[in-house]
């Protein structure tokens, strides 16, 4: 879009009618502070959107707002009461395609009293376009077509107003805000719609293709079904296909966890295994320890347990048998005594112990001449005399203190002994052997536990590993050996399930195809989907490889406006880089490889319109291009920068509208009131110099006309002329 | 009427330690060897003992040894001042009845050594008896008494000698030679 001319009548500071034709190139409009350049920016935005900006709010404001603040105050003062004012501004501008359009905003009040005027909330709009050679009034929404020309997201990129303007172009706070500049302002965004056209094609191409076959054949349903069953196993096919590949990267990561622990895992074995003998081993040598101990211990046990304490003391058993006899034949007189008869029986009473008297009847056979007894012979009678006759002893004696039982008691337990006591040094000694023998299985074991921990010692100290951590080695080599194998046959089984969906499908392909054979515009259906189906791949991955390389396009770009700008008196620049952020890039400044902290105001605004000045001139030649518009831009910018700035402007943009006080000097000798500034035609010379011959250069100077008081705007007056053309 | 054996037991149950460590020369010879008695719960039991190193594992049982041991090498040192009131041994009874049949042994030789016949015994009231009975026990502690000191004379020779307790063992042969 070009903007050809400007008219404006009685809109603000300018009083009375106001023309401007703006050509391609650089057109500068010139003026001191309060000379009413910042009313020609809002006339331009006024005339597209209906906004002015309030300089004391910062905000831009509505006609329903502003109302009758737009109107000249001149013309207002002048007016009688009861007289329509009108204010308008008329844009003609020419869109790439070489249309030309008239875009006029009016809004009209009425005097009703001195200062008094009815004031309608909206402003009028109205639209033509050139036919040849006139304009004629076109039904075409003026709202679309003013969003046709150029779009209102596009608009605050190459329209501000001074440094906050700048500022507010791109926010480098924001990881969205860079992205959001490129995406508006390049051909980016085609690729984001190709691709989603492509998605829309395919998908209608595969409507259209079923539809087709369903409408054209009989077996409609069959090829519906067919379908059906088609789709299910794409999406079948499309699953497995991603199980496989999420399994395969797994699988790789256990077999490399496998094969880390398998260069450990031997050692560890041996160590795991050397453990488990030290284990045992130390588990011996307590037990045997344990049992010498015991058996140690237990020696003086023995004393007791095993009458070792009576050793020597045999003879008294022999000594007291002697007594035990005597008292025998004493008792048996004393008997005798009392009874007054003569025992027929040479033996004592209780020899042989009746017990055994009894057993010798019982078995019928003398244990002493070892004859034969037989029943009721006079053998038999006589043993059975001689028991009652201890029966009949027993009795008497019962009269008396009676110790009999005692005596004998002592004397069988000593008998008992008897043996026990000769065998007593014989059991010590073997005693002591069965000791000295624990003992040095003790030793022994003692040593094996102590030969194996050198072992393992020398092990874990070889292989580097600890012994904690043997065991660790061996379970995570098992698990990663395991998860591997799973994931094997996990994909074995997929890969199976793969290949069986794909001869499913590709037979129920086949078999769709067979029935639509015939048919010639199934067959081109098929042949759209295809090609649409590739088509949709190149689109999708096109997008981000062409992003990836309009982003290093765009920061060499920057880079050179950059330091065009700035390449200046040796000041130090910097270099702009799009580092990743995010979901987006964050444009810096950056020197040698270290971002710039507290860089200067100009510095940063001059990467701000590097950075847009990028991405305009890296839009191709057929695509739509917009005019600069830019209200004192350049405020921070000494005059020589604001120069080269100019010259940068100048090569980028097609067409550029500046409004600034920059290139006026003092006129030393005013004529009249108008002149007292005058271009600096020396510095105008020198950017001439710099832009190319093809980039024309117009100038425009803004004068303040005051026909009364200074103070009293009514009085004051802007009026517009150009005044050069180079 | 009261049984002979019934009556001495009664009396060897009834034995104080006092009348041993009362003396200067076994002063501290049941401490070091056997474990005192009325102590903690447990005590005199086989793990006790082991626990703390002890030949034995009630004194009993060392005056048991001591007896033996003086009859053996006829040591007899006769104790010459009773304290009657002094306690008996408290676990006595239940570790004479697991020494039943050396305690018989003992009753036998004591039996033996005595200048009474078996037969006079049976002709003995009930004061004689218990006279008889007393008199025993006085040849029972008299020869303990020697065993005692037979320990005491040759730990003074070998200091060492009693520290490996199972040399109470090895002293049933050693002492034959020694003394």
């Amino acid at each position: 879009m070009i903007i050809k001319a400007i008219r404006l009548q009685n809109f603000l500071c300018y009083y009375g009618e106001n023309e401007i034709t703006f050509s391609e190139g650089l057109n500068l409009i010139l003026g001191a502070n309060g000379f009413g350049k910042s009313k020609l920016y809002d006339a331009l935005h006024w005339a597209f959107d209906d906004y002015i900006f309030n300089t004391e709010t910062g905000e831009s404001e509505n006609t329903s707002i502003v109302k009758s603040k737009l109107v000249c105050d001149k013309t207002k003062a002048e007016c009688a009461i009861g007289e329509i004012i009108t204010t308008s501004v008329e844009i003609e501008v020419e869109h790439t395609s070489k249309e030309t359009y008239r875009l006029k905003r009016v809004y009209t009040i009425k005097k009703i009293g001195e200062s008094q005027f009815t004031e309608p909330l909206k402003s009028e709009t109205s639209l033509f376009y050139k036919d040849v050679l006139y304009f004629k009034p076109t039904i075409e929404d003026f709202t679309e077509k003013v969003e046709k020309l150029i779009p209102s997201s596009t608009r605050p990129y190459v329209w501000f107003k001074g440094e906050r303007g700048i500022e507010k172009l791109i926010n480098t706070t924001d990881e969205k805000s860079l992205r959001e500049v490129i995406e508006r302002l390049s051909n980016i965004s085609r690729w984001e719609s190709y691709k989603k056209i492509t998605e829309k094609a395919t998908e209608t191409a595969s409507a259209d293709l079923t539809k087709q076959r369903n409408t054209n054949k009989k077996e409609a349903d069959k090829i519906a079904d067919l379908e059906r069953q088609k789709n299910n196993l794409e999406k079948e096919i499309e699953r497995l296909e991603k199980y496989i590949e999420d399994d395969e990267k797994n699988r790789a990561i256990a077999e490399e966890e496998q094969e880390k622990y398998l260069a450990k895992k031997d050692d560890a074995n041996k160590i795991k295994e050397i453990h488990t003998k030290l284990f045992s081993a130390k588990k011996q040598y307590e037990n045997i320890k344990k049992e010498y101990e015991k058996k140690d211990m237990g020696f003086t046990t023995q004393l007791f347990d095993k009458q070792w304490i009576l050793l020597g003391l045999d003879k008294y058993i022999a000594e007291f048998g002697k007594k035990i006899q005597n008292y025998d034949y004493e008792k048996e007189d004393l008997k005798r005594k009392q009874t007054g008869k003569e025992s027929k029986f040479k033996l004592s009473a209780n020899i042989p112990d009746p017990i055994k008297l009894q057993e010798m009847l019982d078995e019928g056979k003398c244990f002493v001449c070892d004859q034969p007894i037989a029943e009721h012979s006079d053998a038999y009678h006589f043993i059975e005399e001689k028991m009652n006759y201890k029966e009949e002893i027993t009795k008497v004696l019962d009269t008396l203190n009676n110790h009999e039982e005692f005596f004998s008691q002592l004397r069988n337990n000593a008998l008992r002994l008897e043996t026990v006591i000769q065998d007593v040094p014989q059991d010590i000694t073997e005693y002591m052997k069965e000791i000295e023998h624990l003992k040095q299985q003790a030793k022994i074991a003692e040593e094996e536990v102590n030969r194996i921990e050198n072992e393992l010692s020398r092990l874990v100290q070889s292989a580097n590993i600890e012994e904690e951590q043997a065991d660790n080695i061996m379970t995570n080599y098992r698990h990663a050996k395991k998860r591997a194998n799973d994931l094997i046959s996990n994909i074995a089984t997929n890969q199976e399930q793969l290949r069986i969906n794909k001869a499913n499908l590709k037979e129920k392909e086949q078999e769709l195809h067979k029935l639509t054979k015939d048919d010639s515009e199934v067959l081109y259906l098929e042949k759209v989907k295809e090609i649409l189906e590739d088509i949709k791949t190149i689109a999708h991955n096109t997008k981000d490889r062409i992003y990836q390389q309009l982003i290093q396009q765009l920061e060499d770009k920057a880079n050179k406006h950059f330091t065009n700008i700035n390449n200046i008196g040796g000041a130090f620049v910097g270099k702009i880089k799009f580092q990743p952020w995010g979901k987006g890039f964050r444009p810096k400044i950056m020197s040698n490889g270290v971002e710039v902290f507290s860089s200067n105001t100009s510095n940063i605004s001059a990467m701000k319109l590097s950075i847009i000045m990028a991405i305009i001139s890296a839009k191709d030649r057929n695509a739509e291009f917009y005019p600069l518009i830019a209200d004192a831009p350049v405020s921070d910018f000494d005059e020589v920068k604001t120069i080269t700035l100019l010259n940068e402007i100048g090569n980028t943009f097609t067409q550029s509208i500046i409004m600034f006080k920059d290139l006026l000097k003092e006129n030393k000798n005013p004529n009249s009131q108008q002149d007292i500034y005058i271009v600096d035609d020396e510095a105008l010379n020198d950017l001439r110099q710099k832009l190319p011959k093809d980039k024309p250069i117009v100038v425009h100077q803004l004068f303040a006309y005051n026909n009364s008081d200074v103070d009293n705007r009514t009085g004051t007056y802007t009026k517009i002329q150009k005044v050069k053309e180079l | 009427m009261r049984k002979l054996m019934d009556i001495i037991e009664g009396k060897i149950f009834k034995i104080s330690s006092k009348y041993f460590t009362s003396k200067p020369i076994e002063k501290g010879l049941l401490v070091d060897y056997a474990r005192k008695l009325g102590g903690q719960k447990g005590s005199g039991n086989e793990e006790g003992k082991i626990e703390r190193g002890m030949a034995f594992g009630t004194v009993f049982d060392f005056l048991l040894y001591a007896f033996l041991l003086g009859v053996r090498l006829n040591k007899y040192e006769p104790i010459q001042e009773k304290e009657q009131t002094e306690a008996p041994f408290q676990t006595i009874r239940d570790s004479g009845q697991k020494r039943i049949k050396i305690i018989q042994f003992i009753v036998m030789i004591l039996l033996t050594k005595s200048q009474k016949e078996l037969i006079d015994i049976e002709q003995m009231n009930e004061k004689e008896l218990e006279d008889f009975a007393k008199e025993l026990i006085t040849m029972l502690e008299g020869y303990a008494n020697g065993g005692f000191e037979i320990i005491s004379l040759y730990r003074e020779d070998n200091e060492q000698y009693f520290e490996d307790t199972n040399n109470f063992v090895n002293f049933l042969t050693d002492s034959q030679e020694q003394f």
